[in-house]
């Protein structure tokens, strides 16, 4: 009887995408608020992939993604390209505001604009810390951070 | 070939030196002198290393190894905030996969008291629990 060994990287190729399909189905996915006044929710678009840890699911290949909506206070932002590059932004949110984030692979900054108030602060995702257009960081005392 | 694989290490290198002048300036951290019963400190260990306190960055830390080693800082006593970086790499037969997690933790270290920070198991690179350990009085904290 032949018994054909299957390769190592046919092996790495069939196991690793297995492990991440196991990995992916535990994550919860994210409910947006719907007990809100209009106006009352903060709303963010941008490369969103996680708020408070639960998946927001919302990749899009034609155009923007939708917006996400969020009850007003702090929440952990997950943004990125890709699993590896995935940054947390620990962020208070203001009720009725719209925000914007764009996360650069390539310098490892996520913008942070507040539509609203016209505000945009930045967020190196190397040393953790909020700064802004003159490159100051956020004092400490502020966090955290409400853009 | 040779031309065209120089070019993209160049551009690489700019990119992520473009990358680096774009963050935010940050003072090196200066440590305090006081007697050894009068301070704290923290030590890294399994790839873990401490890289910014209190929005100052630690001088000279741009060697990591992956695994192993790590740095120590000597702190005043008293609550900080610090960025610490964790470097992983795993793999054999050509495939090598490098890892690198930040968190952000803020602590209020004890006078007189040391502690570390690393894995919970530092001998599994795929462990991804960090804990602070207090190592005068055993106290362990998950970050």
């Amino acid at each position: 009887m032949k018994i054909e060994l299957l390769h190592p990287i046919r092996a790495a190729l069939l196991v690793i995408p297995a492990l991440s399909l196991v990995g992916c189905a535990n994550i919860p996915l994210y409910s947006p608020p719907t007990d809100l006044a209009p106006g009352q929710a903060a709303v963010l678009s941008g490369s969103i992939q996680f708020v408070d840890g639960c998946s927001v699911h919302q990749q899009s290949f034609f155009g923007p993604a939708d917006p996400v909506t969020l009850r007003p206070g702090p929440h952990l932002i997950g943004t990125g390209q890709g699993a590896n590059c995935r940054v947390q932004l620990p962020l208070t949110f203001r009720p009725g505001n719209n925000y914007e984030i764009d996360f650069s692979g390539l310098s490892f900054i996520v913008t942070i604009r507040n539509t609203t108030s016209g505000q945009t602060w930045y967020f190196d995702s190397v040393t953790l810390v909020f700064f802004d257009k003159s490159r100051t960081p956020q004092p400490l005392t502020t966090q955290p951070f409400s853009p | 070939m040779s031309r065209q694989l120089l070019l993209l290490v160049i551009l690489a290198m700019l990119t992520s030196a473009g990358g680096c002048a774009s963050g935010p300036n940050l003072p090196d951290y200066v440590a305090p002198t006081l007697a050894a019963d009068q301070a704290s400190s923290i030590d890294g260990y399994a790839g873990t290393y401490i890289t910014v306190v209190d929005n100052t960055k630690i001088p000279g830390q741009w060697l990591f190894m992956e695994n192993m080693g790590g740095n120590k800082v000597v702190l005043a006593p008293g609550p900080h905030h610090l960025t610490i970086e964790r470097h992983t790499g795993s793999g054999g037969g050509g495939m090598m996969l490098h890892n690198t997690a930040r968190w952000a933790v803020d602590h209020d270290f004890k006078i007189g008291h040391d502690y570390e920070i690393g894995p919970e198991n530092r001998w599994n690179p795929f462990n991804s629990t960090m804990v602070i350990k207090d190592k005068k009085d055993g106290t362990i904290k998950s970050l």
